[in-house]
């Protein structure tokens, strides 16, 4: 529950000082002059009735001697005194018969017998023992008014004095209280900034501040401690990971010379055997072949598991580096199968392969995919019997994104959803049961996960108990198409530039070359300054001189020439021999070595940027077509899209084309009407397609290669004068 | 005349025993100095040498070869269990023709002897 809030909370506390310092003073004081008014109240009323009848009476003494004789100016006399009394009224003497012998004051008025505000006061005047008349007083009945508002105004300055003085006192007491509050608060602070909780607020009083202090220290004492307890703890938990990692190394580096260790004489035990089993073969000593072969299966068996071991090891380190050349994929898991084949047929297993036509040479680590394939085929076989094992192989996804998918289905026991979470683990086979029944480490699968993500994909796994499994393989297919699909990806868009931007001492001289080759050359004075000019209109490339940048500089051009937010153009540093890995390491994508060679400049100019020659219109089938058109772009055409033969011609006569690449299903007749409407069009044409091209300038079989296709576009457009007059 | 450099005596042993066995005629040498002395004494027609050896590896040893201008055209196949595609390329460079992995498939070492002897 919230606090309910005063308003005295909203207030400063210099204000509520002086407030209270006020109120104080100010309540005394009206305090006091209430009490001392009451008490004149209290004495005057009385005392004045009193004194006024005495006066009343004195008077009456006085004219006691006037009276009988009538003397008026004795009687006025007598009355004068009055003046000297402000709260009488009016006076009146008369004699016993009533008439009046004098009044005061004399002005003629009829006296107010008992008019408002006014007490009536008498006295007999006595003679002797006779009473010769009277005197009547008329007081004024606020008389004690008088006196009482004489004392409030005194109060009312008194007390604006003491609130002026109440002011001055908080004033100058005010510094003394608030010192230790401020001097803490400053303090809090300071500490928040600066985190140090070894600082300590120094105790100005032995007040309740001073306790307040006293708290404050003792919490940051308690902050200090827990600090250092969670900076050891957070050492000693930094230092047992290093000893964790440590101990994980050495494991692995154990591992993995322990594996070399076994495996040398395991190799000679394997070695000998075979040189036995050949001797006895010659011999024909039957039985002991039998026996040698045994050794043999088992050394054999046990350099498998050594190996798997070593495998997982090196893994484990990261220490696996995957080859990438061209593989015959269908070849391969031919082979596989075949390998695998003697195993499936001792289990009774009938085994198939089925593989996609389109699935040609791609580039792959040859020995580890087939290992993955055979860890995959050879559980099949392991697990199933008298059942039957597939192999299907095909392609999926477009473009950069093909991928290999090769699944291998069994019949076999099938797995329960707990086995398959198990399965990809190392050393942990469906059950340990299983390892006792069907033999292996219980790595294979581990490995192949392993491999295949390093690979770029995947293994996946669907099974039921009884109902066999299927494990699908997925890798990146990796073909020219798809290879150049990926490069021309990552290039820049809006076609090859010309352009180079260049930063050297001697930017005259290499300008000139490359200028003299084609090249468009802008100089600039540094690696800023080549940025902001390259900002400009995208360049092809840049070349940047060592030499341009005093001292060992160049490194750091070389960082802000690459920078991400630098224009994606490649960089070739030029240099000293010895900077060649340093250079590259830096970012360069290209290093030309001093002294320079003729040519060389031009050479990697020519590669990076090539000529643009000419518009192609490329007419495909849609899967080829965008693979086709990136190809011829990356050569340096302009290479266009079109989906049906009217299009094409369509758009090489609008884009001037000098070139139209068709790889249609026409017939003889529409092919050579085609080409006849390209011949006017001053266009050479090359057509390929299942049975060569008859009419078309060039043939090509179906579906080439990149590669391929590029060749037969420069080679057409090299002999164009003699197509164009084979066309005519 | 196969030179087989290998410091392992097994091996050693096996490659001699089972090469012999196909006719062909071999030299032994236990580390790459010995190699050395042999194939320039010896005249080898081709040299299988292990990469791992005491006083001098292979890769050593088959720079020195090939800096000999009479032993620099030998075909030279290397023998290592470490079949990385990195040293593969270490291998080629420092001037080896070609690479054999361990456990040595004596069907491929033949097949890669024959294709080296065949050559020019």
């Amino acid at each position: 529950m919230r606090p309910r809030r005063r308003w005295t909370d909203r207030l400063p506390l210099s204000l509520k000082i002086n407030l209270v310092g006020l109120a104080s003073s100010g309540a005394a004081l009206i305090l006091m002059s209430a009490a001392l008014i009451k008490h004149e109240i209290d004495a005057f009323a009385p005392d004045s009735a009193r004194e006024h009848q005495r006066i009343a009476e004195l008077i009456a003494a006085s004219a006691a001697a006037a009276a009988p004789s009538g003397d008026g100016a004795a009687i006025a006399r007598t009355l004068g005194i009055l003046e000297a009394l402000p709260e009488v009224v009016a006076a009146r003497i008369v004699d016993a018969g009533g008439a009046t012998l004098g009044r005061w004051p004399d002005d003629g008025r009829p006296l107010a017998e008992g008019g408002p505000g006014t007490i009536p006061l008498s006295a007999p005047i006595v003679v002797g023992s006779d009473v010769v008349g009277e005197v009547t007083l008329e007081v004024r009945s606020d008389a004690l008014f008088v006196t009482v508002e004489r004392y409030v105004r005194t109060v009312l300055v008194m007390l604006s004095l003491s609130f002026v003085v109440a002011y001055g006192a908080t004033r100058l007491l005010k510094p003394a209280v608030l010192k230790p509050v401020t001097a803490l608060a400053g303090a809090m602070t300071a500490i928040r900034a600066t985190r140090d909780y070894a600082a300590r607020v120094e105790r100005l009083a032995d007040d309740e501040f001073g306790n307040l202090v006293d708290a404050f220290n003792a919490m940051l004492a308690e902050i200090e401690r827990r600090d250092r307890d969670l900076s050891r703890v957070a050492r000693e938990m930094a230092a047992a990971k290093e000893a964790a990692e440590t101990a994980n190394d050495t494991k692995t580096k154990f591992i993995a010379n322990m594996s070399h260790e076994l495996r040398t004489p395991l190799n000679a035990v394997i070695g000998y055997a075979e040189i036995v089993i050949e001797d006895l073969e010659e011999a024909g000593a039957e039985q002991q072949i039998r026996d040698m072969r045994r050794i043999l299966d088992a050394a054999k068996h046990l350099l498998g598991l050594i190996d798997e071991v070593l495998d997982i090891a090196k893994i484990e380190a990261g220490r696996i580096d995957l080859a990438s050349a061209p593989v015959a994929i269908a070849a391969l898991l031919d082979s596989a199968v075949e390998t695998v084949r003697p195993a499936a047929r001792k289990n009774g297993n009938a085994i198939a392969l089925t593989v996609d036509p389109r699935i040609g040479a791609a580039l792959a680590d040859e020995t580890r995919l087939r290992q993955c394939l055979l860890n995959l085929l050879g559980n099949a076989a392991k697990f199933t019997r008298d059942g039957r094992i597939e192999m299907r192989a095909s392609l999926s996804g477009a473009d950069a994104e093909r991928r290999l998918v090769v699944e291998v289905a069994d019949t076999g026991v099938g797995m329960t959803p707990e086995q398959m979470g198990r399965l990809f683990q190392p050393f942990a086979q469906a059950d340990s049961a299983t390892t006792r029944a069907y033999g292996g480490t219980g790595l294979g699968l581990a490995i192949t996960r392993s491999l295949v993500r390093r690979m770029g994909g995947d293994v996946t796994v669907r099974s039921a108990i009884g109902e066999g499994a299927t494990f699908t393989l997925v890798v990146p297919y990796l073909d020219e198409d798809t290879v150049a699909c990926r490069e021309a990806a990552g290039r820049p868009k809006g076609g090859p530039s010309r352009r180079i931007v260049l930063v050297s001492p001697e930017a005259a001289i290499i300008a000139r070359g490359l200028e003299r080759a084609g090249f468009e050359v802008e100089a600039a004075a540094d690696a800023p300054a080549a940025l902001a000019s390259a900002g400009g209109a995208a360049p092809g490339l840049l070349l940047l001189d060592a030499d341009a940048v005093a001292g060992g500089g160049w490194m750091q051009a070389v960082s802000t020439l690459t920078a991400p937010d630098a224009p994606p153009a490649p960089l070739v540093l030029i240099g000293a021999a010895d900077l060649r890995d340093a250079a590259l390491a830096a970012g360069a994508s290209e290093f030309a070595a001093r002294p320079l060679a003729p040519g060389a400049l031009i050479e990697l100019a020519a590669a990076h940027l090539p000529e643009v020659i000419g518009d192609v219109i490329c007419l495909t089938h849609p899967q080829a077509a965008g693979c086709a058109a990136a190809a011829l772009r990356r050569a340096g055409h302009r290479a266009h899209l079109a989906s049906s033969p009217a299009g094409a011609l369509a758009a090489a006569e609008a884009a001037g084309a000098v070139a139209v690449v068709v790889e249609a299903a026409l017939s003889p007749d529409a092919l050579r009407a085609f080409t006849a409407r390209l011949g006017q069009l001053g266009c050479a044409g090359l057509a390929f397609g299942p049975s060569g091209a008859a009419g078309a300038a060039g043939g090509l079989t179906h579906a080439p290669s990149p590669g391929r296709l590029l060749l037969a576009v420069r080679r057409l457009l090299a002999d164009r004068p003699r197509a164009e007059a084979r066309v005519a | 005349l196969v030179l087989i450099v290998e410091d392992n005596d097994a091996n050693i042993d096996l490659l001699d025993r089972r090469l012999r066995k196909r006719g062909f005629e071999t030299v032994l040498a236990r580390d790459g100095r010995e190699a050395l002395e042999l194939a320039a004494a010896a005249r080898p027609a081709i040299v299988l040498m292990d990469l791992e050896m005491p006083v001098m590896s292979g890769l050593e040893a088959i720079v020195a070869l090939r800096a000999d201008p009479a032993l620099a055209a030998t075909p030279a196949l290397a023998l290592t269990a470490h079949a990385t595609p990195d040293m593969r390329d270490r291998c080629a460079r420092a001037g080896f023709d070609g690479f054999v992995t361990k456990p040595i498939d004596l069907g491929a070492l033949l097949d890669a002897v024959a294709a080296h002897l065949a050559g020019p």
